[in-house]
């Protein structure tokens, strides 16, 4: 069927607009990754905007010099681990009991923890109890407080309840096996889409958090990437210096200002990397939420 | 019977083992701050133990109210939950109808994920591009409209524009993110409908306006009424790194005044209360918008 004159107008506008938002959600991450790699006069003059101009990585030999960087790395790469695997631990366990529909108590439990989703006591207690239990500075504050997240056990649990055949489970329980064995031969080999998810989740939300990190993190030794990409992107873009003359401040203003650029790129490449592999599970997981939450 | 039901916790002994971490994590970190909201009704001794402070009735909450931020930051955070559900809202769902009806596969399928990719970014970096991006002296903006013969603006020094690049922000973290549940309930319209239509004559900018839009609106209406409630709980982070002292007049929000009293501060029990107040109003606000979209997804005239 031919398409009408319309039609071919309507199709086209649909398409330029895509490509519109296409290049609005990119091309700010690109403007920065070509900053970082470009001459600071250049960026200064506005010569800068489609492709890198004097091609240099004079920011990033600078930047990996600064010892910061490096511990904030090592440290955010820890706490991650560690975080996403007592998230996965806590959340699939006590899901998996949530999921079953014979349990005593059922309703009662699941409501304990919806409540939570609505209802909480607040910034500030939540941090008197965590400085309490002596957390405070230490990177188990990052790790234990925050690992039940309900949003991620509402999700598992519809996939245990809904996508694993009860009959399954069952049938292994006749065969003699607990409902550990059943867990763990059973259910779990069956649940890593949902599994990989909510890692996901997990991997993202941690190695991105900022405030947490603020509050209970005084040492420097122990500051997360992102305090480290906090500290370098808000220093002042303003230099004082007695004896230098003001075209030397102004070159030493555009370098503090180049690092900015290459800091930002070095803290979100990781994810960047990991998106085409990782935005499968996404999206699924998204829509799951969506559907049952 | 209550034989039968020892029976049945009996032979679910594991599962209420499976579940021990779960739940005493949150008895202590989700209801034990719960407890601590006590402390918004007591003058709050740094090193006293909880129950032997001073019990001061509604004093802390008397204090915010009468004091000179309560309007400002209240004034604020109600401005940005508007703001962002006129503007940020309508977003996700033009970006849904067009990923929908792209003719293009490869266009729409390098929109869409080019379109999520900001949401995977932290907060951090998020305001680090944007300050950038604002930069008085070497930011892009400020680059091209002295280019332009324009005056340079200096963004986060100035309050009017806290608002606009708080909102902007946001719709580039979220719109292709939020579009993905919109996609979802796209894909179910009844195809049948659209070709029935189709033949009827109807062009595809109609079939899109009358069939597919009021298909979807019940998802979009309950999103928008959800959001509602939860915009108000607005979290400090985003603002706490946008705010100067320069714009402090816009940028202070119930919950960076609470961060501020509380942690850096040491006004327990003050900062407790005013927590208290906002926690309350989202409350009301989740439970009432719930039931007005309980009615009308029910009741919905489409």
């Amino acid at each position: 069927m031919r398409k009408k004159k319309g039609e071919r107008w309507l199709d086209l506008s649909i398409n330029v607009m895509l490509i519109i938002v296409a290049m609005i959600s990119i091309y700010p991450i690109w403007y920065v990754l070509i900053a970082s790699v470009s001459d600071p006069t250049a960026i200064a003059a506005g010569q800068v905007t489609i492709i890198p101009k004097g091609f240099n990585l004079q920011a990033y030999k600078k930047l990996f010099q600064n010892s910061m960087i490096w511990t904030g790395y090592k440290n955010s790469i820890i706490y991650t681990t560690a975080a996403t695997l007592v998230d996965l631990f806590v959340q699939a366990t006590c899901a998996f009991a949530l999921s079953r529909k014979t349990l005593p108590g059922r309703k009662f439990l699941s409501t304990l923890f919806i409540i939570t989703m609505y209802f909480s006591g607040g910034m500030i207690p939540r941090f008197i109890i965590i400085s309490k239990l002596g957390m405070l500075n230490s990177p188990l504050a990052l790790i234990i407080p925050g690992c039940v997240s309900v949003y991620n056990i509402i999700l598992l649990r519809n996939f245990f309840e809904y996508n694993i055949p009860d009959s399954l489970i069952e049938a292994a329980q006749i065969d003699g096996a607990s409902w550990t064995k059943c867990f763990i031969k059973v259910v779990l080999p069956l649940s890593t889409a949902i599994i990989a998810t909510v890692a996901l989740f997990s991997i993202t939300s941690h190695w991105n958090a900022y405030l947490g990190a603020q509050m209970y993190l005084y040492d420097s030794e122990l500051y997360t990437l992102q305090q480290v990409i906090k500290i370098i992107t808000s220093e002042a873009s303003s230099v004082v210096s007695e004896n230098a003359t003001l075209d030397e401040m102004r070159q030493m203003i555009l370098e503090r200002n180049l690092m900015k650029y290459a800091v930002v790129v070095v803290g979100s490449i990781p994810l960047i990397i990991a998106y085409p592999f990782v935005q499968k599970h996404f999206v699924g997981g998204v829509m799951v939420g969506a559907v049952k939450g | 019977m209550n034989k039968a039901l020892r029976k049945e916790i009996k032979k679910h002994k594991e599962l209420y083992i499976f579940m021990i971490p779960a739940l005493i994590i949150l008895i202590i970190f989700s209801y034990g701050p719960m407890y601590g909201i006590i402390m918004a009704f007591q003058d709050v001794k740094i090193g006293t133990p909880i129950l032997k402070n001073e019990w001061i009735g509604l004093d802390n909450f008397a204090r915010f109210f009468s004091g000179a931020w309560a309007g400002v930051v209240i004034k604020n955070t109600i401005t940005i939950c508007v703001l962002s559900a006129l503007f940020c809202w309508p977003m996700p769902l033009i970006l849904a109808l067009l990923l929908h009806n792209s003719t293009n596969k490869f266009i729409a399928k390098t929109a869409q994920n080019f379109s999520y990719l900001p949401h995977l970014l932290s907060i951090v970096v998020t305001i680090g591009i944007l300050r950038l991006f604002c930069d008085g002296e070497t930011g892009l903006i400020n680059i091209l409209l002295v280019n332009l013969g324009q005056s340079r603006i200096n963004f986060f020094g100035d309050p009017d524009w806290v608002y606009p690049l708080y909102i902007i922000s946001g719709m580039w973290t979220s719109t292709g993110y939020s579009a993905i549940v919109y996609l979802s309930s796209l894909s179910a319209v009844d195809n049948d409908i659209m070709e029935a239509a189709e033949i009827d004559g109807a062009s595809k900018l109609k079939r899109i306006l009358l069939i597919q839009l009021p298909c979807i609106m019940p998802t979009v209406v309950t999103m928008l009424i959800l959001n509602m409630g939860r915009l108000f709980a607005m979290g400090a982070d985003k603002m706490l790194l946008m705010q100067t002292s320069l714009n402090i007049s816009s940028s202070e929000i119930i919950s960076t005044y609470v961060y501020k009293q509380g942690i850096e501060n040491y006004q327990y029990g003050f900062s407790t209360a005013v927590g208290l107040f906002q926690n309350i109003v989202s409350l009301i606000l989740v439970l009432s918008t719930n039931k007005i979209s309980k009615k009308l997804s029910d009741v919905s005239i489409f």
